[in-house]
């Protein structure tokens, strides 16, 4: 599919293609990330200019000694985990599922997609106050299903509350995967299947040999999109819990926007965004070289 | 080519000469001056309260015309910041609230008002108030005060009491013993929040104050003495022992603000603690019948009596780099009169820091009034008497998370209190 | 593509119906309350209404200008994502299609936008809207909004490499220009794709309230998120409220979704490939 190679007018056309997208992106993405990174050289309070302080990587030294840092990463760390596996797993078997004959498929595709047009306000309060010991809500509904041996203090136990967050988020989340997924196995044409089925091969089978290699790039794309998500949203976890308890659920994003934002430490913050920006770059540049993205040619 | 050029050149004149013009913009036309008010008080009740002041002013001041930006309250801290830092949009005047004072005062942008507040100095009610917008470094003060609020209060569900055969406590043993009685006919004594952090932190703060006494806490904020000291540690204890009897909703430790408020408020508990904004703020039915106590001393205390925690939490700033600043000192001495305070601010349930101001208001700001004035000496809450002492927002939020942590068993009182040290010592430079 | 047994059918009905009772939970609940006076929700957080009480949405509309503040969300959501999809797929189609140098590098080069949440560059990109005259614009909004390209890009650029070679070089011998072919045979066999993109990016675009919180001053220019803020104070909220604007708010987003859902069956079955 490719044409020409280190020709000129291939790549005058390709720049005319990529202009829209790369001056935007240049200007509104490049250009202001640029000046987070000049912040996270100062230290500064964020409420006039003049009080800048400039400190080079002071401000970087600090964040590896702070230990609500680390406490932080690692709680991204198994989220990040948490999320790649559960809501890639769970958005691909959701697509499987849907290219069953199993009835009013679409319809049930159609909602899995609705809670992320619910605000996160509203997640989070909802939630809270459903699984709260206080109000006794979903307490109650276990008790009445005799799953009672469910129970725990899901949001209130600083031990339990990170695998409380990765469940909502999992169960919340995996209608873009399973959306991705959906766009990927339609474009598996029927005769493929019917001649793996003429050849007299097993369901199983047909999964393993046929869909399975025929979505594995987009499997990468939504990895990585999950990964990246993980890494980078904190709307629903401070819903949620606002990072507690006891800094028991505490994310990277989140605490970057807190001392940027509430602890006047913008600098420090800025620095906090951009280590965050570098691991999630590496983490998702591994996910495509192991994934073998890009490398196919056409 | 010479033509175009000439033509070219008187053009990008004439635009430069537009743009020098325009930039007199909104130096309003003629004799009037138009000043801009920047606030976080977009909730209607608020803003249309902020209107009623503003129009009154204008009445008596034909001249000064007042642009009213009302952002919401969210967004007004970062969008006031934005203004400063990037020099669009730069208010006149704008209002501050608690910790927010002190960074604009320590930035720059604020107006010294010694002198103003000091020929005014009667107007407030108590020196305490203007404090909160005082650097106790310079001992300058930068703003005036406009709201205060109470903390050393318990707010109480009067039915269920009187269900119970309990009365209001006036000390904290017959606090203890009601909360018995209630936890054995089966209702939650205290319902608490700490998912929201500043709930539990106002436990903290209080208990702290009653336990320790003002004269310790100024200590500890004058850095002479640290957090993790015996009164500081015997005043959490009280809250440990409180989770521990089970007289803290069974929630408190994943519950927020408003969810601990709806608890309260369905009738499942009897006490909820939180500051004096209550009084305004409420939503609830008719039918829910509630009121206050002032929050009793402790047993071995050394609090004296009429040491409150109270802070004039809202206020007024003047744009340092203002060009009208005698037409925004005029603003500023116009709200600041009791009549004026009373017909608008306090109508809407606001507790005002200006003497005399809250002598019409509903019974309930009345009483508030009261307990603040009843006060010898107060301390704001978060135990800071000045805006820039060293009590950073990391340390506030290391307070609240081990708070969080010793609710949930996993920290002691002491440890809540290392905490605190370990974080203001980080900031300090 | 797989046939089940009567029995497979109702187990994985029943999984279903969990996962989605559970999904549509704090949107029932949303809908329910925007009926209930708030004092109501205060006394019983999970109940029912005790009749229609319209006195939330009157206060959300009665406020004056939240027709505008509708309006303002759906043109600020409909460019945004027009014009991500635009640039994304043309720009999806270069990488895909053609093979220049440094095509892998600068290819990572768009994907860091990707890595960055809007948070970490809100203040600097403020200031740069501010120099370019943009701040306080449903214009700045929605460049802003553009950020979201690069995902653009990354799900395009594999939905296009799909798109096999016969095709392309049929019309490339029918004399189509690259911009023909990209028009009349990539795009079209790419809707599944392009349809999750643009819902995607709708999607976050109507619900986000980060940028226009910084970005966003003047009253006619909020959209809705920002609207609602009003009805909550740092500490509390006033939930009768809040919840009838965002139902105003989430319905023409499910509106949308729920017709936009029989596209995407179209263009599914209509980009099977037939040799």
């Amino acid at each position: 599919m490719s044409i020409g190679k280190r020709g000129t007018r291939p790549a005058v056309t390709a720049l005319g293609f990529l202009a829209p997208a790369l001056s935007l992106y240049l200007l509104f993405e490049i250009v202001p990330l640029v000046g987070t990174l000049a912040i996270s050289l100062f230290d500064w309070e964020g409420y006039s200019v003049g009080s800048m302080r400039f400190v080079g990587l002071g401000n970087y030294a600090a964040v590896f000694r702070d230990p609500v840092f680390w406490k932080a990463l690692g709680h991204n760390g198994l989220l990040l985990a948490g999320m790649v596996v559960l809501q890639s797993g769970l958005g691909l078997a959701m697509a499987l599922l849907l290219e069953t004959n199993v009835p009013a498929g679409s319809f049930f595709r159609a909602l899995f997609f609705l809670p992320s047009v619910i605000s996160v306000i509203v997640l989070g309060v909802v939630l809270s106050i459903v699984l709260s010991p206080s109000f006794g809500a979903a307490g109650a509904a276990l008790d009445a299903l005799h799953l009672s041996w469910l129970k725990a203090d899901w949001l209130g136990s600083p031990q339990v509350a990170i695998w409380s967050v990765m469940l909502i988020q999992t169960v919340l989340g995996f209608g873009l995967a399973m959306f991705l997924f959906v766009a990927a196995l339609k474009a598996i044409p029927d005769e493929l299947y019917e001649a793996a089925l003429s050849d007299g091969a097993s369901k199983l089978r047909r999964v393993w040999h046929v869909t399975l290699p025929l979505v594995s790039e987009m499997a990468v794309v939504v990895t990585v999109v999950a990964c990246i998500n993980s890494l980078k949203t904190f709307g629903l976890v401070y819903s949620l819990t606002r990072g507690g308890p006891d800094n028991g659920t505490v994310v990277l994003p989140l605490w970057a926007y807190l001392q940027a934002f509430s602890y006047n430490r913008f600098g420090y913050g800025c620095a906090i965004s951009t280590v965050l920006l570098a691991l999630t770059l590496i983490v998702a540049g591994l996910q495509f070289r192991l994934g073998g993205y890009g490398r196919r040619s056409w | 080519m010479s033509l175009n050029r000439r033509i070219l050149a008187t053009m990008t004149a004439l635009a430069i000469a537009a743009a020098l013009v325009g930039c007199g913009k909104g130096q309003g036309s003629g004799n009037t001056v138009t000043l801009r008010l920047m606030t976080g008080w977009g909730y209607p009740k608020v803003k249309t309260a902020v209107d009623g002041l503003i129009a009154d002013f204008e009445n008596e001041h034909p001249r000064i015309h007042i642009e009213h930006q009302a952002l919401d309250d969210q967004s007004y801290p970062a969008a006031l910041r934005a203004s400063f830092t990037s020099g669009d949009n730069l208010p006149d005047i704008y209002e501050t609230e608690y910790e927010y004072a002190g960074y604009h005062a320590r930035a720059g942008n604020a107006m010294d008002l010694t002198d103003w507040v000091k020929a005014h100095q009667d107007r407030f009610q108590h020196e305490g108030f203007v404090d909160s917008q005082r650097l106790r470094k310079s001992g300058r003060v930068y703003g005036v005060p406009y709201s205060a609020v109470n903390m050393t209060q318990v707010f109480y569900n009067v039915d269920l009491l009187k269900k119970h055969g309990i009365s209001p406590p006036r000390s904290w043993q017959e606090f203890l013993d009601a909360c018995a009685r209630l936890k054995k006919a089966g209702v939650t004594p205290i319902a608490l929040g700490a998912k929201s952090e500043f709930t539990v932190a106002h436990w903290g703060d209080m208990l702290i104050a009653k336990q320790a006494g003002l004269d310790v806490v100024d200590k500890v904020a004058e850095g002479n003495l640290p957090w993790d000291n015996p009164d500081f540690a015997r005043g959490l204890e009280r809250l440990a022992e409180l989770r521990k009897l089970g007289y803290l909703s069974p929630g408190c430790v994943s519950d927020g603000y408003m969810e601990s408020m709806a608890y309260w408020i369905s009738g499942r508990a009897a006490f909820f603690h939180t500051g004096s904004w209550l009084v305004a703020e409420i939503i609830a039915p008719k039918s829910f019948h509630w009121d206050f106590f002032a929050f009793p001393d402790l047993p071995g205390g050394k609090a004296q009596t009429g040491e409150n925690v109270a802070v004039a939490n809202e206020g007024f700033q003047v744009a340092a780099k203002t060009k009208h600043p005698k037409e925004c000192l005029a603003f500023i001495e116009y709200i600041t009169r009791p009549e004026v305070a009373a017909k608008h601010w306090v109508a809407i349930g606001k507790v005002s820091p200006i003497r005399g101001a809250n002598e019409k208001a509903s019974a309930k700001v009345r009483k508030v009034a009261e307990l603040i004035a009843a006060g010898k000496r107060t301390v704001p809450y978060g135990l800071m008497r000045h805006i820039d002492e060293d009590f950073p927002e990391e340390a506030e939020r290391a307070f609240a998370q081990y708070l969080i942590g010793m609710l949930a068993g996993n920290r002691t009182p002491r440890q809540v209190l290392q905490a605190v040290d370990a974080a203001r010592k980080a900031r300090r430079r | 593509m797989f046939r089940l047994s009567w029995f497979g059918k109702v187990a994985i009905l029943a999984l279903f119906a969990v996962v989605v009772c559970v999904q549509m939970y704090p949107l029932v609940w949303m809908t329910i309350s925007s009926l209930r006076p708030t004092q109501d929700i205060m006394t019983n957080v999970l109940g029912l209404p005790r009749g229609m009480y319209l006195g939330n949405f009157a206060q959300v509309f009665g406020a004056g200008g939240f027709g505008l503040v509708v309006a303002n969300s759906v043109v600020v959501t409909a460019a945004a994502t027009l014009g991500v999809l635009i640039c994304a797929a043309l720009a999806a189609y270069a990488f895909a299609r053609f093979d220049f140098r440094h095509r892998e590098y600068l290819f990572a080069f768009m994907l860091i936008g990707l890595a960055v949440g809007p948070e970490a560059i809100i203040i600097p990109l403020f200031k740069l809207e501010g120099m370019l005259g943009i701040e306080d614009t449903r214009l700045g909004l929605v460049l802003a909004y553009m950020a979201w390209t690069p995902f653009g890009v990354l799900v395009l650029r594999t939905a296009f490499s799909t798109v096999p070679r016969e095709l392309i070089d049929a019309a490339r011998m029918d004399g189509c220009s690259e911009l023909g072919i990209f028009w009349r045979v990539t795009l079209p066999l790419a809707r599944p794709a392009l349809g999750t993109v643009g819902l995607f990016i709708a999607v976050w675009v109507w619900n986000d309230f980060v940028l226009p919180m910084v970005l966003l001053r003047s009253t006619d220019k909020f959209t809705i998120p920002k609207a609602l803020l009003l009805y909550q104070t740092s500490y509390s909220t006033d939930f009768g409220v809040i919840c009838a604007g965002l139902t105003v708010g989430a319905l023409p987003l499910i509106l949308i979704y729920c017709v936009s859902q029989k596209h995407f069956v179209r263009g599914l079955t209509a980009g099977a490939i037939k040799t």
